[in-house]
């Protein structure tokens, strides 16, 4: 009887985070669950190993983003030299056609502009002679 | 001969004018028009070539390309081989650690006490 009641003291003064430790048959001084050593330790060790895994797991994936990120960093440092790459090439042939081009223009007008107006006033005024001539005939 | 030349030319010295003017007109519109071809040449020469400059670079770019492509399989199958290996070493650790406190329990029960308390932060009652 005065152990019930002292059971029943017990129980009323047990907060929410108490434990206890009992041996066998002996009775728990308040109610809960009783776990036996290797659950207990179950228990325990648990704890550890989540705390073991989570860091694992967050070392984890920084080192596969930190790969992901070396190879966007890769794919596009390819991208750059390529870029870089066409854009000279694209330039020094612009150029070189520029160059060409200009040069077949040259060669048809500029050194010879005088020749070609000289020869434009003779045909036309030889052309113009020609059809007054050949109106008044 | 010559004056029989001379009395053609001076009849038909109109025709004769208008044959030598389409000539010189023939001749300039061919020669424009070589020059034009010689410059659509240098234009297609220059895309022929910037087309095989394009082409070596894409490959050059897709040979780098599979190489990371490549190095990152290598090394994601390396961290998740690592992972896997350190996820049995906490196994291994864990059964070790029950081991222990089972162990512990047998010769200090102090020993069991503190580490709920430790651990868990509850108050242990006698």
């Amino acid at each position: 009887m005065l152990n019930s009641l002292m059971l029943l003291a017990l129980l009323s003064t047990a907060s929410a985070e108490d434990f206890t430790v009992v041996a066998e048959d002996q009775p728990a001084p308040f109610e809960g669950v009783l776990l036996s050593v290797p659950a207990a330790a179950e228990v325990l060790a648990k704890y550890e190993e989540a705390q073991l895994k989570c860091e694992l797991k967050v070392e984890f994936q920084l080192d596969k983003a930190g790969t992901q990120c070396k190879l966007d960093k890769k794919l596009l440092e390819a991208r750059i030299v390529t870029l870089d790459q066409q854009y000279t090439e694209i330039i020094a042939q612009k150029d070189l056609v520029i160059e060409k081009q200009q040069t077949i223009i040259k060669k048809q007008a500029p050194q010879r502009k005088w020749l070609w107006f000289a020869g434009g006033i003779v045909l036309g005024g030889a052309s113009y002679y020609g059809i007054q001539q050949a109106v008044t005939q | 001969m010559k004056e029989k030349i001379l009395a053609f030319c001076l009849k038909h010295w109109k025709e004769i004018g208008l044959v030598l003017l389409l000539l010189v007109v023939f001749g300039k519109s061919q020669y424009d028009v070589r020059n034009i071809i010689k410059a659509h040449e240098i234009a297609e020469q220059s895309l022929k070539d910037q087309i095989s400059t394009l082409q070596s670079l894409h490959t050059e770019e897709l040979r780098l390309r599979d190489e990371a492509l490549e190095q990152y399989r290598i090394e994601i199958e390396e961290l998740e081989l690592e992972y896997e290996a350190r996820q049995a070493e906490i196994k291994d650790l864990t059964r070790a650690e029950k081991e222990v406190i089972i162990k512990e329990f047998k010769q200090d029960k102090a020993l069991i006490i503190q580490r709920f308390e430790e651990t868990y932060g509850l108050r242990y009652v006698e």
